[in-house]
């Protein structure tokens, strides 16, 4: 076998020659490198003609020829270096999961960004089809989409943002009677782990689709849309579809049922089973907005806003209907005298 | 100006690409060494320094029609990134978001190509995106 000169550039513009057999693995070379630089084998990345050198391939693999350059990466742990170098295909499935690696140098800029365009929320996500979601259209996109971590680190950081719940609930009337469940809901950490769960939100994709045959009223609300596939969250399984198969102990949504009840006229039932699934029902009644008159839902919200100094009743219920019934946020709104 | 025929371009480029003779930051060649029309080839860039991209290595894929070098190259990130001219699902680098792609000249090489995508990392605009974890790919 020829043994041949490469010319090794660290990141640092250093060069060294090695001069090395072909039949070499890039293991060895970079032991024959490490001889040369303080570089450790382990921490060295290597990289010829585009492409990163694996370990355990020959330099022959890479048709390294003589007098050729191979350019040098110091890693900054060997982990690091076994991430780049690994084979396609292995998608770090472990530290997308794992909330704690996405969220700390997170800034949340990009939320509020969004907060200013309810329609377009999910925009903010790369493009997250809030209809996509539950009206089962293009699995496909939403598929790539889950598997893209920045979605998931937008996700944990919307969740954690009361602004984001506040949103949500602004984007349909039919949230707004169960404002506090929601909130409650979706700062439950056991639901936001569900969120950042890619599975989880497959299998809701995969439920909404197969709910989204009975569903004409979906087209609704967009945001309610998104959500009424969601309720498939609490299932584990798709085919938990049936009313009273699904497990009430992992269903978050399970909180929503009794608002739910109280806000939807068409619901004759006079309760739900532990374990009804909401999104059963959402499927088979069309969101319907509360019939009772903002000034009776929003009773207390607008004395509270009254004994602020709120007086202009109209604006007060104006506001909060924006807000989904949020005072705070129609405080805001009020101030900011958008409304 | 004469026009430089597409395979010698490319095998200069090659040339270029094998012997390391840019600035080190990035690296490309032929995926397939024996792709006698040198239309695939494998970038990486290098992440610049001081920003979320150092100490990582971005893996790319140029395709070189025969119409190269009239015409631009398709680039693709293999490994994830979260730039704006890069389309974030499928890691499509958009013609219309860089500009040497935008306004492609035939004297523009692959390795332009590679060195402005590293300059849109170290824009300050850009070097602080949150990015994915390293090694997912597109």
């Amino acid at each position: 076998m020829p043994e041949i000169t490469i010319t090794v550039k660290s990141s640092n513009d250093q060069k060294y020659n090695v001069k090395i057999d072909t039949s070499k693995t890039v293991l060895e070379f970079k032991q024959a490198i490490a001889e040369k630089c303080d570089t450790a084998a382990d921490r060295q990345r290597l990289i010829y003609s585009g492409k990163v050198l694996k370990d355990v391939d020959t330099l022959e693999t890479y048709k390294i020829a003589d007098g050729h350059t191979v350019h040098m990466v110091r890693g900054s742990t060997p982990a690091a270096a076994d991430g780049s170098t690994t084979v396609k295909g292995s998608s770090s499935q472990s530290s997308q999961r794992d909330p704690t690696t996405q969220t700390p140098q997170a800034n949340p800029t990009p939320v509020p960004s969004t907060i200013n365009t309810p329609p377009n929320l999910f925009g903010g996500l790369g493009g997250f089809p809030s209809n996509t979601l539950g009206g089962g259209g293009n699995i496909d996109t939403l598929q790539s989409l889950l598997g893209n971590p920045a979605t998931m680190q937008y996700m944990s950081q919307m969740l954690q943002d009361p602004r984001f719940v506040d949103n949500v609930i602004a984007m349909n009337p039919q949230f707004a009677s169960m404002a506090p469940q929601l909130r409650q809901m979706m700062q439950d950490p056991e639901f936001q782990a569900l969120m950042s769960n890619p599975d989880a939100l497959r299998n809701m994709a995969a439920l909404s689709s197969y709910m989204g045959g009975a569903s004409g009223p979906f087209t609704g609300g967009s945001g309610l849309t998104g959500f009424a596939g969601l309720g498939g969250l609490g299932s584990t399984t798709p085919s938990n579809t049936a009313p009273n198969t699904s497990t009430p102990a992992l269903n978050p949504f399970s909180l929503l049922n009794p608002s739910f009840a109280a806000g939807n006229p068409n619901s004759t039932q006079p309760s739900m089973p532990a374990g009804f699934d909401p999104s059963f029902l959402w499927g088979f009644n069309p969101p319907s907005t509360p019939q009772q008159p903002p000034e009776e839902r929003f009773q207390t919200q607008l004395q509270q806003l009254n004994e602020m100094g709120f007086w202009d009743a109209q604006k007060n219920i104006r506001a909060l209907l924006a807000c989904g019934g949020n005072v705070n946020a129609a405080i805001e709104m009020l101030l900011s005298g958008t409304i | 100006m004469a026009k430089v025929p597409r395979n010698f371009k490319l095998l200069e480029e090659l040339e270029k690409g094998e012997k390391g003779l840019g600035d080190g930051t990035c690296s490309y060649g032929l995926s397939n060494g024996e792709d006698i029309y040198m239309s695939n080839w494998n970038g990486t860039i290098i992440g610049p320094a001081g920003t979320i991209h150092e100490n990582r290595i971005y893996s790319l894929k140029l395709y070189c029609d025969e119409n190269y070098p009239e015409s631009p190259p398709i680039v693709h990130f293999i490994s994830r990134i979260n730039l704006p001219c890069v389309n974030q699902h499928t890691g499509k680098v958009e013609h219309s978001r860089l500009s040497c792609l935008a306004q492609w000249k035939s004297s523009n090489s692959l390795e332009d190509i590679l060195l402005e995508l590293r300059r849109e990392m170290a824009n300050p605009v850009n070097k602080k995106l949150p990015q994915p974890p390293e090694g997912s790919l597109f």
